[in-house]
């Protein structure tokens, strides 16, 4: 287990090294100078030249993605901003809690709601309550989140002025229209994905040797169905997550929420290269960092997946145990 | 037509004569006569019908099937796939699908009491404690993330609630010691077993509380042919010791010759044969029942090829009118096509579902039986 991990670990680092070069070729061609950006149009052309040599962009892009590769993997270090002159980890670091509060929280009341609803409308299959929450969860998984935000916003903001429509300032009331916002999708797509996975382990064999063992059918559906059941949701709840730290640039936006995504956004749009790499490298290790929490949690609440990671240890070399993991 | 009880006598067809592996070898079932006492009625299925509806689609999977098996015995249900062999066991279990599936008509006194009106919470009690189920396929059977021990222990508490934890486990280890699976490894994972030793671990559980009945589902079909005879005959050595019932679901009629006291052919959801396992296996007398035994092989036998039947079993949901066989039948006359098939008795407790005994009899050279 623990040699599967540092794997693991090691992977990340190829992944990195790979995502750092396609975003830094991107903006590298994007169209637009940082200079001009930052000094603005009246900047004369030695003003300009100076800056240029001064941020290193004059130099070949080869020789450009080689310092930037050299200063993030041996000095360690994301830099500073071009414009703000910041140190970018430290802004990293500011803004995170803002947007890992919208995520956890979003992610977390989203399972809690849609694992309930998706488990009821498998064990009333083609009932009414079925019926109901597959209406309803497909048509909140259809309206784009940012949507569902204004017309949050409109009602709850503005016409009854329950909560706040902008800022950090209030506390908790802050983050319930944005966390409600990302919820809404989350949730209807958790619920779905809840039932599909209940109905199929339901219809599995075991089950039904459950009930011809005399098991009720709630205890068959709660304590033999769900546990299976549960598995793939682990997946779901983590891409949610690991999708909305990044993905909650427009929401942030909306709600002027000063987290990742609106650094992110604010830095693509000023030109702001290290900024956005920062960025990019700190939420590929985090996603990276997320994938393997799903595998091992999924190892946890699955001993066939346990035994292919324990490959190395003697106890599951027994000659089935192996015959069996090959046929897998 | 239905309606016949078979009054046969049952002059012990008990115990189990043969650990030979020879399918015809009925005679050797007088040997084993009065070994056991007569066994007294336990379950008796009355004109049972099941359907299946999907949509406007109705399957009749089960069509007034009427059979009884007394304590210690064994019956084995003999049919192709899709002949309506599980859903006899699973409409007596009744963990016939929640959707769709219904009992049409027929009664199943079980005890006395039918198990199709009882009421689930005391159902909970018979399922697994007084007639349990071995399932076809031992992969899937078992739950993939809890140990074996915490299973079987987890159905013989569920049946004993008066048991500590403690002591269901060492009942629990003390079952699976009995099929073959020692003590160190009861707290490994399904996956971690063997085909053969998962399905031992399912015998265990569904003889853990010591059933009335046992319902097997082709316990061996899944496993390796090499597998298939030890674990037959564990299960066949502790329902003996035990005097469990069994209702034997299987296509292998060499299975059958090995394990049953009473065979009955299931053909489009209607037994076509019943009978003891020497009067069947001596004298089929059906086209259907002659056709499978036409399709075994014989390794005394001369001839290179089997003989298959002609035709596929047509479609429960599309079943023909009269004789469902007739559309395959080597004898169908005009009359199989529609109405009722009588049921002849044969003498004993055979009887058979035909129009054209006598024909089939001249054809296959065989004199009347009765």
């Amino acid at each position: 287990m623990g040699r599967y991990i540092i794997r693991r670990l090691l992977i990340t680092i190829p992944i990195i090294i790979a995502v750092v070069i396609l975003v830094f070729t991107l903006l590298y061609f994007t169209p637009g100078d940082p200079a001009v950006m930052i000094l603005g149009n009246s900047a004369s052309t030695e003003e300009l030249d100076a800056y240029r040599e001064y941020l290193g962009v004059d130099q070949p892009y080869i020789v450009q993605l080689g310092n930037y590769l050299y200063q993030l993997f041996i000095k360690l270090d994301l830099g500073e901003s071009w414009v703000y002159r910041t140190n970018i980890s430290t802004e990293i670091a500011n803004r995170m809690p803002y947007t890992a509060t919208i995520c956890v929280f979003s992610v977390l009341v989203g399972a809690l709601i849609g694992i309930p609803l998706g488990v009821t409308a498998a064990v009333n299959q083609d009932g009414l309550a079925d019926k109901i929450i597959l209406v309803l969860s497909s048509v909140l998984t259809c309206i784009p989140n940012f949507c569902i935000a204004l017309f949050l916003i409109v009602v709850f903001a503005l016409n009854l002025g329950w909560l706040p429509a902008y800022g950090t300032s209030e506390g908790i009331r802050s983050y319930i229209l944005p966390c409600v916002s990302i919820m809404i999708g989350g949730f209807s797509g958790i619920a779905r994905q809840m039932r599909s996975s209940m109905l199929e382990v339901i219809r599995s064999d075991y089950v039904t040797s459950a009930r011809a063992q005399g098991f009720s059918r709630n205890s068959v559906y709660f304590r033999h169905a769900l546990p299976n059941a549960l598995i793939p949701i682990i997946t779901i709840l983590g891409t949610q997550f690991a999708a909305g730290l990044g993905g909650t640039l427009i929401l942030e936006t909306i709600f002027s929420i000063p987290g990742l995504g609106l650094y992110v956004q604010g830095s693509i749009s000023k030109r702001d290269t290290p900024a956005v790499l920062g960025c990019v490298v700190f939420l590929s290790i985090l996603f990276c960092l997320v994938m393997l929490g799903i595998d091992l949690v999924y190892a946890l609440v699955d001993p066939r997946i346990r035994a292919q990671y324990e490959e190395g240890s003697k106890r599951h070399h027994r000659k089935h145990g192996r015959k069996e993991r090959a046929e897998a | 037509m239905k309606e016949e009880r078979f009054s046969h006598e049952r002059g012990g067809m008990h115990g189990h004569p043969d650990r030979d592996h020879h399918p015809h070898h009925p005679e050797r079932d007088h040997d084993s006569v009065q070994r056991h006492a007569k066994g007294e009625e336990l379950l008796k299925v009355n004109n049972l019908s099941v359907e299946y509806t999907a949509g406007k689609k109705i399957t009749h999977a089960v069509n007034g099937v009427t059979f009884e098996i007394r304590r210690g015995e064994s019956l084995a249900l003999v049919g192709e796939s899709g002949c309506g062999k599980s859903t006899v066991a699973k409409a007596i279990l009744g963990i016939l699908p929640d959707r769709g599936a219904r009992i049409s008509s027929g009664e199943m006194l079980f005890e006395g009491k039918d198990l199709a009106t009882i009421p689930e919470k005391e159902m909970e009690h018979i399922r697994g404690n007084k007639i349990s189920m071995v399932f076809q396929d031992p992969m899937t059977a078992l739950n993939p993330v809890k140990r074996i021990l915490t299973q079987v222990s987890a159905v013989i508490r569920l049946h004993n609630p008066e048991l500590s934890k403690r002591e269901a486990e060492d009942r629990a280890i003390e079952m699976l010691k009995t099929v073959g699976i020692t003590p160190d490894r009861v707290r490994d994972y399904p996956h971690q077993f063997s085909g053969g030793q998962q399905q031992r671990v399912v015998v265990a559980i569904g003889l853990s509380c010591n059933p009335e009945l046992l319902l097997a589902d082709e316990p061996t079909t899944a496993l390796d042919v090499t597998i298939q005879a030890q674990v037959l005959d564990m299960m066949t050595e502790l329902i003996r010791e035990r005097n469990t019932a069994m209702l034997l679901i299987t296509h292998n009629l060499g299975i059958v010759a090995e394990t049953c006291d009473y065979v009955a052919v299931l053909y489009g959801g209607e037994i076509v044969e019943y009978g003891s396992k020497r009067e069947v296996f001596k004298n089929p007398s059906h086209p259907y029942t002659i056709g499978l035994f036409g399709a075994l092989p014989d390794i005394n036998s001369e001839s290179t090829r089997l003989k298959p039947i002609d035709g596929i079993m047509p479609e429960p949901s599309d079943l023909p009118a009269g004789c469902k066989f007739h559309t395959r039948c080597p004898y169908a006359t005009e009359c199989c096509m529609e109405g009722p098939v009588p049921v002849v008795e044969l003498g004993g407790t055979h009887r058979c579902q035909c129009h054209n005994l006598d024909a089939v009899r001249a054809a296959t050279g065989k004199e009347a039986a009765v």
